[in-house]
């Protein structure tokens, strides 16, 4: 790697070559995604940025570390129960934090027939998402790929049933989680239409509720339905898939055999939870095996190094993780989850700047 | 434990909690205990099948599906055996515990599991729910004199309401006072720099609540 810190590829071309795996000017850098909760409007909550239909809050969130960062990619996003919610699911707000579930809409079958299959353009917090992609693709999108996405129909069926009731049906009534899965999935693809709609180039998926599952369950009740997803958002125009692998027992499981199970349909990257760099490396060449188009990126802990580390360490150990993963491409520079609200910036300067000098790759 | 491996009674209630065989477990206690089986012995063996399922989940054997049947079995069969555990108490002394889920996080998985497990190991339980201040982790503390105080957090912000729980403690039930946290969000570095002790699922709680309870 050379550290010339001169750009030389615009975004799509160095997202595009990282695919391929071939020489980028500097690694790719992934979405810096605390937006939803409206850093730098010091007096906006997060219920003003998540329930503002016109998206107009988050939009500014979006605009201000994107001014500051310059990524290559955005995703926009709110928080991980919108879908259930826009389908019936009550949640409850907190200070400075995202809402959480606390009623789930589907206590029985017969409440399957009474959930409808949500519109992004009106409901629920969705209109927010939906309004935002419009303005930052009009503002942003000849700058960066953007990109807007779900949970994923299990992690969607996991928040209109609940986490503890699912999976009890899944052992003693598995028929009746085929039921809502079928429902999630017609939710998820009729929101990623509206965000392709709204001019959303990428999608994705992914959110805890599917890595409690070992594997057999995870083939049964989530590869399925996700590919159907899948095949919707190819069949869209979606240039890129961005798969989240969030912590859980079977995380590792769910990335060992993610090309196995046929999840990348579009070009993909698996981002999350992977032991360290080292295993991270090793997966990359896994997949660049048998899965060309597939990218990986993850292991810093967004909660942990990022938040409640010093910028000295968060840039020793963003040098070490670009220098080992990057070269040979199919790498994205991105936390393994997303980053709380209360990251310091000077924190968030360190993790994305570091990578950002780290120059040529081959 | 002779049911472990052996046929009988007992080890068809094991064998029905591992597998989270509800439809059988209420006929397979009222045989062992018409059979005179004693209700200690018949929890005991409950809490054995509860506990292995614990163990398979921390080894990767079995998910959140299977213990959740697991403990849905467990919850029917303890129904039965505890009223007749009262009656025939020996005023054992058990280790009270304190726990909840930090504020401004309402997931109560986790939680439950770590309850149960306890619950099945002879500790005596005080859940104080979900979304907890750090106020009220304190109060209850004083309230039962717990030996050990449990937070957990699966979401990154339940960090800074776990870190003024832990400070909280520590000032007003002194330095000394065990605490274990666990949770996605939590890690063996966070407890390190808090002094506390990490455990990274039910079972892992269990072994190094044991290990604390003996230093």
């Amino acid at each position: 790697m050379n550290n010339t810190n001169i750009e030389e590829m615009t975004p799509y071309e160095r997202v595009a070559a990282m695919y391929c795996g071939e020489e980028t000017d500097r690694v790719v850098l992934g979405w810096v995604r605390e937006v939803e909760t409206g850093i730098g409007l010091p007096s906006v909550t997060v219920a003003d940025v998540v329930r503002e239909k016109s998206g107009y809050h988050l939009y500014k969130g979006i605009k201000t570390l994107y001014e500051r960062y310059r990524t290559d990619l955005i995703t926009i996003g709110t928080y991980t129960t919108v879908e259930a919610v826009a389908m019936g699911t009550k949640d409850k707000y907190f200070v400075d934090q995202l809402p959480a579930p606390i009623e789930y809409v589907v206590k029985c079958p017969d409440d399957l027939e009474k959930i409808k299959v949500p519109d992004p353009r009106s409901d629920g917090d969705l209109p927010c998402l939906y309004n935002c992609i419009k303005r930052v693709v009009q503002e942003f999108g000849n700058k960066a790929l953007i990109g807007c996405g779900t949970v994923g129909p299990f992690s969607v069926a996991a928040r209109i049933r609940g986490l503890w009731d699912i999976s009890y049906d899944i052992m003693k009534r598995p028929w009746f989680v085929h039921d809502v899965l079928k429902h999630a999935t017609e939710a998820c693809e009729s929101i990623i239409e509206g965000w392709h709609e709204a001019g959303a180039m990428g999608t994705g998926s992914g959110a805890g509720s599917e890595t409690v599952l070992g594997k057999e369950h995870f083939r049964e009740f989530v590869v399925p339905y996700e590919r159907m997803y899948l095949k919707k958002a190819k069949k869209l125009g979606f240039s890129s898939y961005s798969r989240h692998i969030c912590s859980g027992t079977s995380a590792s499981i769910v990335i060992n055999n993610f090309v196995e199970f046929g999840l990348n349909l579009l070009p993909t990257l698996v981002w999350g939870y992977y032991e360290d760099a080292d295993d991270m490396n090793q997966k990359k060449k896994i997949f660049s095996e048998s899965a060309p188009m597939v990218a990986v990126g993850g292991v810093i802990r967004a909660a942990d190094t990022i938040t409640f580390g010093s910028p000295a360490i968060i840039s020793r150990e963003v040098e070490e993780l670009v220098k080992k993963c990057a070269p040979g491409g199919k790498y994205v520079h991105i936390p393994e989850c997303s980053l709380p609200p209360t990251v310091p910036l000077e924190n968030l300067d360190a993790y994305v700047i570091t990578a950002r000098k780290i120059g040529r790759i081959t | 434990m002779p049911f472990e491996n052996g046929p009988g009674l007992l080890s068809e209630i094991r064998a029905a909690i591992i597998n989270g065989n509800s439809a059988s477990i209420v006929a397979l206690i009222n045989n062992a205990l018409k059979e005179g089986i004693a209700p200690k012995e018949v929890f005991d063996t409950l809490a054995s099948g509860v506990i292995t399922m614990g163990e398979k989940l921390s080894n990767k054997e079995a998910f959140l599906p299977e213990l959740v049947v697991s403990f849905e079995t467990f919850k029917i069969g303890a129904s039965i055996v505890e009223p007749k555990l009262k009656t025939t108490s020996f005023n054992e002394i058990k280790r009270k515990i304190v726990i909840g889920t930090v504020e401004g996080d309402i997931h109560n998985i986790g939680k439950n599991l770590v309850k149960t497990m306890f619950e099945v190991s002879g500790f005596e339980v005080h859940d104080v729910g979900v979304d907890v201040p750090p106020q009220k982790f304190v109060d209850k503390a004083f309230e039962i004199d717990a030996d050990i105080i449990g937070c957990s957090t699966l979401v990154s912000p339940g960090l800074i309401a776990l870190r003024k729980t832990v400070e909280l403690v520590r000032r007003m039930r002194g330095e000394n006072t065990k605490i274990i946290i666990g949770g996605y969000t939590t890690s063996q570095a966070l407890a390190n720099e808090l002094g506390v002790t990490y455990c990274k699922d039910a079972y892992d709680a269990i072994l190094k609540v044991n290990s604390l309870i003996k230093k």
